[in-house]
C-alpha cells in the first residue's frame, strides 16, 4: 500500500502540490483525476523516488520512499506519462533491458517473481506484443509503444503499479484491451492510475482522487462523487399536450424548486426538466397529478450528476 | 554489478545499433594514420611518438562526439525518468554508461594496432614507449570521456554537450603547457600544471610508466564520475 502524508512540492516560485494527503490500499485501483496541470504527473514522480518532495511523507508498503529508495524501487512498477522507450532498440531487447534490473532486483527479495525468459512470455503475451517482438521500437505505431512500456512496468509482477495516463493514444479497442490488463492486474496489487479521462475512472477504478491546482479536491467511489454533487434531484419528464398547461400543472405541484422547457418533440409532445427543493422523490407525484389531469406522460427519468459534471464543477 | 553490466550492455548495443560507432570507429583510423603516416615516411625515423602526440588532438574532437548523447538523450526522450526509478542506484548508471564509452574507446585503440606493428617491424622501436603510449592513451581517453559525460549530464542538448566537452577538454590540455604557464609562476604554475592532462600524458606516452601519472588519471576519471552522479541526484534535491 502507498500512504502519503502532507505531501508538497515547489518547482521555484511554481506550488505544484500543497498538502496533498491520501492512501491506496492492496488490491485496490485508485484513479488518480485531474486537468492537465493540476500535480498528477508531479505525485507519481515523487512516489516512484524520481523527484523529492519539498515537504511530507511518502510510504511504500511502509517503507519511506527516501530512505530505502531501492528498496522502494524494487516492488514499484512503473509507466512514465513520456512513455521512455530506445528506438534503436528491438521490443525484446528492451524488455530483456529492464527486465534483467527489475527481476533481479525484485528477486533478491521476494521469491514472488519468474525468471527472465517466463516473466518475457508472460507480459508479451499479455501485452499482446507477439507480432513485434523483434521489430525497433522507433518502428511501432504509438499503441504498441504505449503497450510495449506498460509490458516493463508489469514485467516483475510488482506489487506497485503506477501509470500515468496509460491509454493516452491508443485506439478504442487497445484502451479496452489495456484496461482488462489493468483490472486483471488490479485484483491483488496496488494500482494507482492517473488520467483525464472519465470513461476510465468508471471503468477500471475502485476509488476516486480529482487533483485540481496541486490539491485535492475530492474523493470517494465514483458513486460517492456522483452522490456528493447532486445538490437537488431532478427529473425529466416528457408529457403529451399544450405547452403552457403542462408546466402550470408541473409548477402547481408541491415543493416544487423549478421548472424548465427542455426540448419540444413535436408540435405537443414537450419535455420538461422540474427540480425539488431538497432531495425529494417526486416522481410519483408528478404521476398520480399527470393522471388525474388526463395528461400522458411519454417518458420520465431521474437525471443523474454525471461524473463529468462532478469533474467540471470541482476544477472550474 | 548486475546492474552496471546491463546498463553497459545497452549503451554498447545502443552505440553499435546505430552507426555512432562504425562512424567513430573509422573516422579515428582515417584521421589518426593520415596524420601519422603523412610525416612518418618523411622524417625517416622509426618512432610512434609523433602517433601518441597526435592522440590528444584527435580525442578532443571525436571523443566527445562519442558521449554527447549518453545523458542528454535520455533527458531528451524521458528515458532519465525510467532509467532512475528503476531500482539501480545512480552511480550504478552513471559507471554503465562510461564503461560502454570506453569499450569502444578500447576497441578502437586495439584497432590502431596495424599501425603500431607497421612501426615495429621497420626497425628498433623502445617497446616501453609503445606500452606507456597505449596506457596514456587509454587513461586520457577514459578522462575526456567521463568529463563528456559530465557534460552531457548537465544539457538536454546534445550539441550543448559536444561543445561544452571539448571547450573543456581543450582547457585541461592546453593549462600545462609552457606558454600558458608563462605568466604564471611558483604554486599556481605547479597547480596548473598538476591539473592538466598533458604533462600526465606525455610522461606516460614518452615510456616512463609511473604511479603517480595513472593515479591522477584514475582520480580525474572518478571526480568527473562524481560529479555526474550529483547532478542525477540534484533532481532530488528537496526545495
Amino acid at each position: 500500500m502507498i500512504s502519503i502524508e502532507h505531501l508538497s512540492k515547489k518547482y521555484g516560485l511554481l506550488q505544484a502540490l500543497k498538502d496533498v494527503s491520501f492512501s491506496v490500499q492492496d488490491g485496490e485501483v485508485l484513479g488518480f483525476l485531474g486537468p492537465n496541470g493540476a500535480g498528477k504527473s508531479t505525485t507519481m514522480k515523487i512516489i516512484t523516488g524520481y523527484t523529492a518532495p519539498t515537504e511530507g511523507s511518502v510510504k511504500v508498503n511502509g517503507l519511506e520512499v527516501w530512505e530505502h529508495p531501492l528498496e522502494v524501487k524494487r516492488q514499484i512498477g512503473y509507466l512514465p506519462e513520456s512513455v521512455p522507450l530506445y528506438d534503436d532498440m528491438t521490443v525484446l531487447e528492451y524488455l530483456q533491458f529492464i527486465g534483467s534490473i527489475r527481476i533481479k532486483a525484485r528477486s533478491a527479495f521476494n521469491s514472488g517473481s519468474l525468471p527472465l525468459a517466463e516473466s518475457l512470455a508472460r507480459v508479451v503475451k499479455l501485452c499482446g506484443l507477439a507480432n513485434v517482438v523483434r521489430r525497433p521500437i522507433g518502428e511501432l505505431s504509438k499503441g504498441y509503444r504505449q503497450r510495449t512500456c506498460l509490458a516493463q512496468a508489469i514485467i516483475h509482477n510488482p506489487d506497485i503499479l503506477i501509470l500515468d495516463e496509460p491509454t493516452s493514444g491508443l485506439d478504442p479497442n487497445q484502451i479496452s484491451e489495456v484496461r482488462d490488463v489493468i483490472r486483471e492486474i488490479g485484483r491483488e496489487k496496488t494500482v494507482m492510475i492517473s488520467t483525464h479521462i472519465l470513461q476510465e475512472v468508471q471503468a477500471v477504478c475502485d476509488r476516486v482522487i480529482i487533483i485540481n491546482e496541486g490539491r485535492i479536491v475530492a474523493h470517494g467511489t465514483t458513486a460517492e462523487l456522483e452522490r456528493q454533487s447532486e445538490s437537488a434531484q431532478s427529473v425529466y419528464v416528457k408529457m403529451r399536450g399544450l405547452k403552457e398547461k403542462i408546466h402550470q400543472l408541473l409548477l402547481d405541484l408541491p415543493d416544487i424548486h423549478e421548472v424548465r422547457h427542455r426540448d419540444t418533440e413535436s408540435a405537443d409532445i414537450f419535455g420538461f426538466e422540474v427540480t425539488a427543493t431538497g432531495s425529494l422523490d417526486i416522481r410519483e407525484r408528478i404521476f398520480r397529478r399527470a393522471v388525474s389531469l388526463d395528461t400522458p406522460i411519454l417518458e420520465m427519468r431521474v437525471e443523474r450528476v454525471s461524473l463529468e459534471e462532478v469533474f467540471r464543477q470541482l476544477t472550474k | 554489478m548486475h546492474n552496471i553490466i546491463a546498463i553497459f550492455k545497452k549503451e554498447l548495443r545502443s552505440y553499435f545499433n546505430s552507426p555512432i560507432a562504425y562512424i567513430f570507429l573509422v573516422v579515428f583510423l582515417v584521421i589518426a594514420n593520415w596524420l601519422f603516416f603523412g610525416s612518418f615516411f618523411l622524417n625517416g625515423q622509426v618512432t610512434l611518438r609523433p602517433f601518441f602526440s597526435l592522440i590528444p588532438w584527435i580525442f578532443l574532437i571525436i571523443l566527445p562526439a562519442l558521449t554527447m548523447r549518453l545523458w542528454s538523450d535520455e533527458k531528451k526522450g524521458g528515458g532519465m525518468e525510467l532509467l532512475l526509478t528503476l531500482p539501480i542506484r545512480d552511480s550504478e548508471a552513471v559507471f554503465g554508461k562510461f564503461k560502454a564509452a570506453c569499450a569502444i574507446l578500447c576497441i578502437t585503440l586495439f584497432l590502431t594496432a596495424p599501425t603500431a606493428l607497421t612501426v615495429v617491424f621497420l626497425g628498433n622501436i623502445d617497446g616501453g614507449e609503445i606500452i606507456g603510449g597505449y596506457i596514456g592513451a587509454y587513461l586520457l581517453g577514459c578522462s575526456i570521456i567521463a568529463l563528456g559525460a559530465f557534460m552531457s549530464s548537465i544539457t538536454k542538448n546534445q550539441i550543448v554537450a559536444f561543445l561544452l566537452s571539448v571547450a573543456l577538454s581543450f582547457i585541461f590540455l592546453i593549462i600545462g603547457q609552457d606558454y600558458t604557464l608563462a605568466p604564471f609562476s611558483g604554486l599556481i604554475a605547479s597547480i596548473l600544471n598538476f591539473v592538466s592532462f598533458l604533462p600526465h600524458y606525455q610522461t606516460l606516452s614518452g615510456g616512463l610508466i609511473s604511479g603517480g601519472d595513472v593515479v591522477y588519471f584514475i582520480g580525474m576519471i572518478f571526480f568527473f564520475l562524481f560529479l555526474n552522479t550529483k547532478v542525477l541526484e540534484s533532481r532530488q534535491y528537496r526545495g
